[in-house]
């Protein structure tokens, strides 16, 4: 299944979940004050058994040609919606399954991380959003402390609009691979949900949407401090 | 000695003559040094002294032997078999804070003194001596610095600590010591006034000042260890004051979010610890903005705090300190404020001697009396002693409504199960 597919899946997934919100007049905000007219939900995928089971299957799928067999150790789900995640694709490949908190608890260098121990393990990385790339730092941070090798993070849903977040994660020795971004949304097919209103209005963001942040009362730029 | 029953053991009708002696004694010191409120026998103090003296006389009239150590401590003894072996020291503090209790320190001392009275009496002639010590000046209530009886003892008391003076009467701690008969010479010297080589081993009854005995429903603990702590009298907070409602979220730099959130996180990594077994407690215990900027429309730039941690395990106070400092470091980064800390103050733990627990639990239960474990979170005399390599031990006394206050209370009958045990231990010590 090529890259574009599995993205269309997924969108019609997200759509099919009621996880796509559009608001042209009243921003959402995101991490680090971004404003954006798009918010996706993905957590909706978790409640459906049939929804879920697809957004797993297809996971396994891009996992399984991504990442050859004996590549990886273990999944580690990023606390909190990444985790169910990670435990169905860890299911599915057969591999050790590990979580990651927001931040450390307690003392010691596995204080971020739960299930066992990820000295020299290869693990990868799971969450279900990622917007500016910060988290996955803070988590992968956490797992390397605990001795784990993270060089990939997997994400359902990449909210690919705002700057920075591949070249922060490159520079931390990462490659972030998404099942699916916002560009996969607008390919979807007509009826899908989006009104053209609604369309067009994601398309205007996604043109400059550091203008469109502006304008509508988000961060201007990327911030100094990580 | 059968056990007693269950429903038995909170009532410990224990000995009339210790009981006799107790009521005499807590009666004369409370008539003596009773402000109209509270208790106030300050540290070096002619109430102090005075205290000294009547614990003195009744020693004399129990035909005990006293003296005045170089420390102006008293100190009554009961001659061993063998008295040049290291001798048994016991006892507590005499000295109070002012409007205090009664029982804080003097429960310890007329614990001791029931002790040897009643070896005297049935003839009992220890192998080692056994000295009860009335120490002075325990509590830093009146110059800022604790222990300094027991400090001068071990030549620990420093130039700094010796000129810290009196807020009230402007003296110094080293004038009243010598107003007293303290032999400044030597603890000006940071000599030593007794040989740690020469005690055998320190043991000290005192109330717990706490609530989890009574929670506990147990008349008496076996102390298992005086927390250390370290401290930091004043951490500021440093945002960004604002209009409350002009500023959004992700601009704002609000000191009072961001010292409640590092407050909330070092209350789950405290939670934490203790779920891994570890012994630790954290306080802030003064905290607020600036009242003269105080404004509903305004977000503070500026919050003021303290923090303690407390713990019995050096190494668990340096580990939570730690991540005290990452969270200052975590938490400024995320919500944009700085951290910015005071000098670190610091107490060291004091561990109590395994032989000693043993001993003490076994002549609970021997009783019919429970042997729990408590750790002892105020600081005592006998941190310094333990710290002085002496074995040190420690009974604590259940007792109502906390302590260094005018409502400090303990049931005669809980301090007689106390004293019962401490003289069973000392007993099998020294046969």
């Amino acid at each position: 299944m090529s890259a574009n597919e599995t993205g269309r899946e997924v969108a019609q997934l997200l759509f099919r979940a009621g996880a796509i919100h559009v608001s042209r007049q009243q921003p959402f905000i995101l991490a680090a004050g971004w404003a954006s007219p798009v918010y996706v939900d993905v957590r909706l995928l978790l409640g459906d058994p049939q929804l879920r089971q697809a957004v797993s299957d297809l996971a396994a799928r891009y996992a399984g040609a991504a990442f050859p067999p004996g590549s990886l150790d273990a999944i580690a789900g990023a606390e909190t919606a990444g985790i169910p995640f990670a435990a169905w694709l860890a299911d599915r490949l057969a591999l050790k399954l590990r979580y990651v908190r927001k931040r450390p608890l307690g003392i010691g260098r596995n204080a971020q991380v739960e299930g066992g121990s990820v000295e020299g393990l290869r693990v990868l990385l799971m969450d279900d959003l990622t917007t500016d790339g910060g988290s996955k730092l803070n988590f992968a941070r956490g797992l390397r402390a605990a001795g784990a090798v993270v060089e990939h993070v997997l994400t359902i849903f990449y909210h690919d609009a705002f700057p920075g977040a591949d070249a922060r994660l490159r520079e931390a020795g990462l490659t972030l691979h998404a099942l699916a971004n916002w560009g996969d949304v607008l390919r979807a097919e007509a009826g899908s949900g989006l009104s053209p209103e609604d369309r067009a209005e994601i398309e205007r963001f996604l043109a400059d949407p550091v203008s469109w942040s502006t304008r509508h009362g988000g961060r201007a730029s990327l911030a100094p401090r990580t | 000695m059968t056990a007693q029953p269950a429903e038995m053991r909170n009532v410990f009708s224990g000995d009339e003559g210790d009981r006799v002696l107790a009521e005499a004694l807590f009666g004369s010191l409370r008539e003596a040094t009773g402000d109209g409120v509270g208790i106030t026998r300050e540290a070096y103090s002619e109430r102090e002294s005075l205290a000294l003296d009547l614990v003195e006389a009744k020693a004399r009239e129990l035909g005990l032997a006293t003296e005045r150590d170089a420390g102006a401590n008293l100190v009554v003894t009961l001659a061993g078999r063998e008295p040049e072996l290291p001798f048994l020291a016991c006892g507590s503090h005499l000295d109070s804070v002012p409007q205090g209790g009664n029982f804080d320190g003097a429960a310890g001392v007329i614990a001791g003194l029931a002790i040897i009275a009643r070896f005297k009496e049935e003839g009992f002639v220890p192998r080692r001596t056994i000295k009860v010590y009335a120490l002075r000046g325990e509590e830093s209530a009146r110059f800022g610095k604790a222990y300094m009886g027991s400090s001068a003892l071990f030549g620990k008391l420093s130039t700094a600590d010796l000129s810290v003076r009196d807020h009230a009467s402007g003296q110094a701690l080293s004038e009243c010591m010598r107003a007293v008969g303290v032999d400044m010479a030597r603890v000006e010297r940071a000599e030593p006034l007794l040989d740690p080589a020469t005690v055998a081993a320190w043991i000290e009854l005192h109330i717990e000042q706490g609530p989890v005995l009574v929670a506990r429903d147990l008349p008496i603990g076996i102390v298992t260890g005086i927390r250390g702590n370290i401290r930091h009298r004043e951490v500021e907070c440093l945002g960004e004051a604002g209009h409350s409602g002009a500023v959004p979220r992700w601009l704002r730099r609000d000191a009072v979010f961001a010292t409640a959130e590092l407050i909330t996180h070092l209350d789950r990594h405290w939670r934490t610890l203790l779920e891994r077994g570890r012994d630790v407690v954290i306080t802030a215990g003064v905290l607020g903005t600036d009242p003269q900027e105080h404004a509903i429309a305004r977000i503070p730039g500026t919050v003021r705090f303290s923090f303690e941690v407390r713990s019995q395990n050096r190494e668990t106070l340096e580990a939570f300190y730690d991540l005290f400092l990452s969270e200052c470091g975590l938490v400024g980064e995320e919500r944009g404020v700085e951290f910015r800390v005071d000098r670190r103050l610091e107490s060291a733990p004091a561990v109590m001697d395994a032989g000693w627990i043993a001993r003490l639990k076994a002549a609970a239960r021997n009783l019919g009396l429970p042997d729990e474990d408590i750790p002892s979170g105020a600081g005592h005399d006998a941190a310094v002693f333990a710290n002085a390599g002496i074995p040190s031990a420690m009974i604590f006394v259940r007792n109502q409504n906390g302590s260094h206050n005018p409502q400090e209370a303990m049931a005669i009958d809980d301090f007689l199960a106390g004293i019962a045990v401490m003289r069973d231990a000392i007993r099998e010590a020294v046969r």
